[in-house]
């Protein structure tokens, strides 16, 4: 987890943290920008606290950590990353109840051909993040999720905005 | 059981522990690497075949890591792709992926089609005729990889039909790799990366086989671990 707890000093440069596959990214950072690059099957979840301006997002690969043998980064999982992440926002100050929570992701990718239909995770990982958000007492405010494409989740720390872009369409606030 | 013959499937579950991907040595990482050349060496001459342009091939790479570092490695997260993957049932399971870029497969398309017109693009940005035509590529080339591969290893191995997706790189691979996943936290990836004259990204193979079947094939190889 990285973690950016310091307000950048006189330059207002803006600074995309990259949140990769299975990883967990928080900021109080208001010219951090939080980046989920090409959401397929997984999950993008972003929580924001508008009070205390404090962010966090998941990369959720899949939905029960015991799918696997191994354990792998906190946002890996749905069913521990969702706890991880509250955890980690509360640190830099978040209050849960404020938190506004947003998801995209969960496609189906390779829609075509004869193989389609294959690898589709995407919709059990939905449904894990809803779970597991519920389990933890929090609201999902907006979410984006399924289909056959990807997409690129965005989350503005300064203002709360999260965006999703995806390939040939406008660029969409969740 | 006897000691002597066992099949692969029984000594794999009951006698021989997998190999740890970590521990490959340099003889083997050396073995999976001809592994990705003979594959895509079949494949880019077929490919050659039906396009009538010579294809060449960089030295494969092999790397050992975790799953969740694929996508960096093969870089080029949100770059726009056509991607062919191929599940590998059989003694070997595993995952094949051809990905190249959009415009290259623009490219081929209209080489293939020598300037027919294929009807309008879609959502993609490529027609149906051109969907169609380039599953038929990545089809011949997936094919063609993993026969090199059973012929090379003499093992048994057999392709789901293959899926077709036009996205952004890390989109789908991490579909793919969330498969992987489910079985192993580290990826073994063969990569070989194609060139033609005036396209020097022409495309690449990527082939991870998953952890227990990586000591059927570098026993098929030879190389006992």
């Amino acid at each position: 987890m990285s973690t950016r707890a310091t307000p950048a000093a006189t330059s207002a440069r803006v600074t995309s943290l990259k949140v990769g596959l299975g990883q967990l990214v928080v900021s109080s950072n208001p010219e951090d920008i939080l980046a989920a690059l090409g959401l397929g099957s997984c999950i993008g979840l972003t929580v924001f606290d508008p009070v205390a301006k404090v962010a966090g997002m998941v990369h959720v690969m899949l939905p029960e950590s015991d799918i696997a043998s191994r354990p792998g980064p906190e946002g890996k999982y749905a069913d521990t990353a969702i706890p991880a992440l509250l955890a980690a926002v509360r640190k830099l100050g978040a209050e849960p109840t404020r938190l506004v929570c947003k998801m995209a992701g969960g496609a189906q990718m390779f829609g075509n051909g004869s193989g389609g239909g294959m690898l589709n995770i995407g919709s059990r990982n939905a449904i894990a993040v809803r779970a597991a958000l519920q389990g933890a007492g929090l609201r999902l405010r907006a979410a984006q999720t399924g289909g056959n494409f990807g997409r690129t989740l965005e989350l503005r720390v300064g203002s709360g905005v999260v965006t999703v872009r995806t390939v040939g369409g406008p660029t969409e606030e969740l | 059981m006897s000691t002597d013959t066992p099949t692969p499937a029984e000594e794999t579950a009951a006698t021989v522990a997998p190999i740890e991907l970590s521990d490959l040595d340099a003889l083997q990482l050396d073995a999976l690497r001809e592994v990705g050349n003979i594959g895509a060496g079949t494949a880019a001459s077929s490919l050659s075949q039906m396009t009538g342009q010579p294809i060449g091939m960089a030295v494969p790479r092999v790397s050992v890591l975790p799953v969740e570092e694929v996508p960096d490695r093969v870089g080029g997260e949100e770059q726009i792709v056509v991607a062919v993957y191929l599940r590998v049932f059989g003694d070997a399971p595993g995952h094949i992926v051809f990905i190249t870029a959009a415009e290259t497969a623009h490219e081929v398309c209209d080489q293939l089609m020598g300037g027919m017109t294929s009807g309008e693009p879609g959502p993609s940005g490529f027609s149906d005729m051109e969907l169609s035509a380039l599953q038929e590529i990545g089809n011949i080339m997936t094919g063609s990889y993993l026969r090199a591969l059973a012929d090379l290893t003499k093992l048994h191995m057999e392709p789901s039909p293959p899926a077709l997706g036009v996205d952004m790189t890390a989109a789908l691979l991490s579909a793919v790799l969330a498969e992987v996943a489910m079985h192993s936290s580290m990826a073994l990836l063969i990569e070989t990366a194609f060139e033609e004259d005036d396209m020097p990204n022409f495309g690449h193979f990527v082939y991870i086989p998953e952890p227990a079947a990586l000591t059927t094939v570098l026993r098929g190889l030879g190389l006992t671990a």
